[in-house]
């Protein structure tokens, strides 16, 4: 059942993160825009399993995968920063 | 020697950094950095042409999870032409650039990273270096023109999109980000790929994906759109070398067949796209019926050949010359599978034959581009003799050149591979 509720949620993010994302005014746009970064993020999270690397300095095996957090903080940055040049880039549009 | 993959890398972002701090120095700065990228990539040739690759596993991880850099014959190639490139535009052209300096070294970075790199995510995060350094560009190139800037934001920013997911689901499938994993794909393995090889199409622009890259340069001055042309775009045209790695040979030749077609449709008259389809369906069928490695050669000439012929034969207003340079640098033919053959032959050990034919086959294309450029706008139908004998050369040079690869056979008993 949970899987099936996180499939429907990220399907409903997608699609309306693209809706939004076709809209011509731009602080919709926009908001399509952090829709879409922030559900790629949670298909991310849903990547990480046990990981079957020896942890640096215990040696456990047991241990949460750091690769998928790695990935969704980086992601999270590039994503920012994307918005961030996304924002400027459109300003004067709004401001004409 | 081990920093000299990674030299590229960090001297195009240092000179993003200092160009942004000291606006007024930013064409000398620019050309002293372009300079050191240019003379570390050739001393990395000669490395690499004494020792073998130079790979670099930053921070001790394990092969496949951390970040890993690999400087070949052909990567310090790319590089250093590039650098060249911005070099020389750097130090000939009269306009002001000093806003632009950074943009262009940051797609610089960007293009250096993706060359360099052999993980995936770092793929990603360069490639969203070069994007965001195109959205400066391109912003300050068009100025508030919205639609366009925003079209090109939304195309990219979905092509990065698929490319995370199919990031995430490579990893989820073979355990690592490394570009060369030794499992076979599983069902979520093909869906990564399938994701990752869609939005290397869409970022390099390959037909049927190409309308933005049309609509985008459209309007763009023609300085700023040789690095935007050259680095931007490329960018795309790497990774799919890299995800081409994955896939059997015959899905670049349909790949590759449907981009060909899909362009060759955009061109008037009926007449001479029957021409192009012609020559190019006669170089697939001999691919397919003898799946030799000269018969690859033959393909890819074949279908350069035909792309001579129709920008030779193309009225100048019809399209922006900057696009149809474009479509032309792009591999548009299922000879794409030779290419991918030829980089990797490349990678490995300098190959003269071969590097003179794809050097000799690149400006035979650049030149037919100019010879187009330059014509008249009412140009008669028919392709000059000019065009005529640069369309022979290119083929004569791709199968001389072409033949001598030592490349994979492409059938095998019970069909394809």
């Amino acid at each position: 059942m949970m899987v099936l509720f996180t499939a429907a949620g990220i399907g409903l993010g997608f699609g309306s993160a693209v809706y939004l994302l076709l809209s011509t005014e731009r602080r919709t746009w926009l908001i399509g825009l952090v829709l879409l970064t922030t559900v790629t993020n949670g298909i991310l999270f849903l990547l990480n399993r046990p990981s079957q690397l020896a942890a640096p300095f215990s040696g456990a095996k047991d241990h949460a995968d750091p690769l998928p957090q790695a990935l969704i903080l980086t992601a999270i940055v590039i994503g920012l920063a994307v918005l961030a040049v996304a924002t400027l880039a459109t300003r004067k549009e709004d401001q004409r | 020697m081990t920093f000299l993959p990674i030299c590229s890398v960090v001297f195009a972002l240092l000179g993003v950094g200092l160009c942004l701090v000291s606006p007024r120095r930013a064409s000398a700065i620019s050309a002293t950095l372009l300079l050191g990228i240019l003379l570390s990539s050739i001393y990395g040739i000669v490395m690499v042409d004494r020792f073998g690759p130079i790979e670099v596993v930053l921070g001790g991880w394990p092969k496949g999870v951390g970040i890993s850099f690999l400087g070949d014959f052909f990567g310090f190639l790319l590089v250093g032409t590039a650098a060249a490139l911005l070099l020389i535009l750097v130090s000939f052209t009269e306009a002001d650039l000093s806003d632009r300096l950074p943009m262009w070294l940051g797609l610089l970075a960007g293009f250096c990273g993706s060359v360099m790199t052999r993980d995936f995510f770092n793929l990603f995060v360069w490639f969203e270096v070069s994007l965001v350094s195109s959205f400066g560009l391109l912003r300050l190139e068009l100025g508030a023109k919205g639609d366009t800037l925003r079209q090109y934001l939304t195309t990219q920013i979905l092509a990065s999109t698929a490319m995370l997911i199919g990031t995430g689901l490579f990893y989820a499938s073979f355990g690592t980000l490394a570009m060369n994993p030794v499992t076979p794909p599983t069902s979520l393995g093909w869906t990564a790929v399938i994701l990752l090889t869609l939005a290397m199409m869409v970022k390099s622009g390959i037909p049927p994906f190409h309308s933005w890259v049309i609509h985008s340069y459209r309007g763009l001055h023609k300085v700023s759109a040789i690095p935007l042309l050259v680095l931007s775009s490329k960018v795309g045209l790497i990774g799919l070398t890299r995800v081409y790695e994955f896939l059997p040979t015959v899905w670049p030749i349909a790949l590759g067949t449907l981009a060909f077609y899909s362009s060759a449709i955009l061109f008037q008259p009926i007449s001479l796209r029957l021409r192009i389809l012609i020559l190019h369906t006669t170089g697939l069928a001999m691919l397919i019926s003898t799946g030799s490695p000269f018969a690859w050669g033959l393909v890819h000439s074949l279908a350069v050949g035909a792309l001579l012929l129709v920008i030779s034969n193309r009225p100048r207003n019809s399209l922006d010359w900057i696009g149809l340079g474009i479509v032309a640098s792009l591999p548009l033919t299922p000879g794409f599978a030779s290419k991918i053959a030829s980089i990797s032959t490349l990678s490995q050990t300098l190959n003269w034959p071969l590097l003179a034919g794809l050097v000799s086959t690149s400006l035979a294309t650049f030149a037919a581009v100019v010879l187009w450029a330059s014509r008249k706008p009412k140009a008669a139908s028919e392709p000059s003799p000019l065009a005529f004998a640069l369309c022979l050369l290119t083929i004569l040079l791709g199968v001389v050149s072409f033949s001598v690869l030592d490349m994979p056979p492409l059938m095998v008993p019970g069909g394809l591979r």
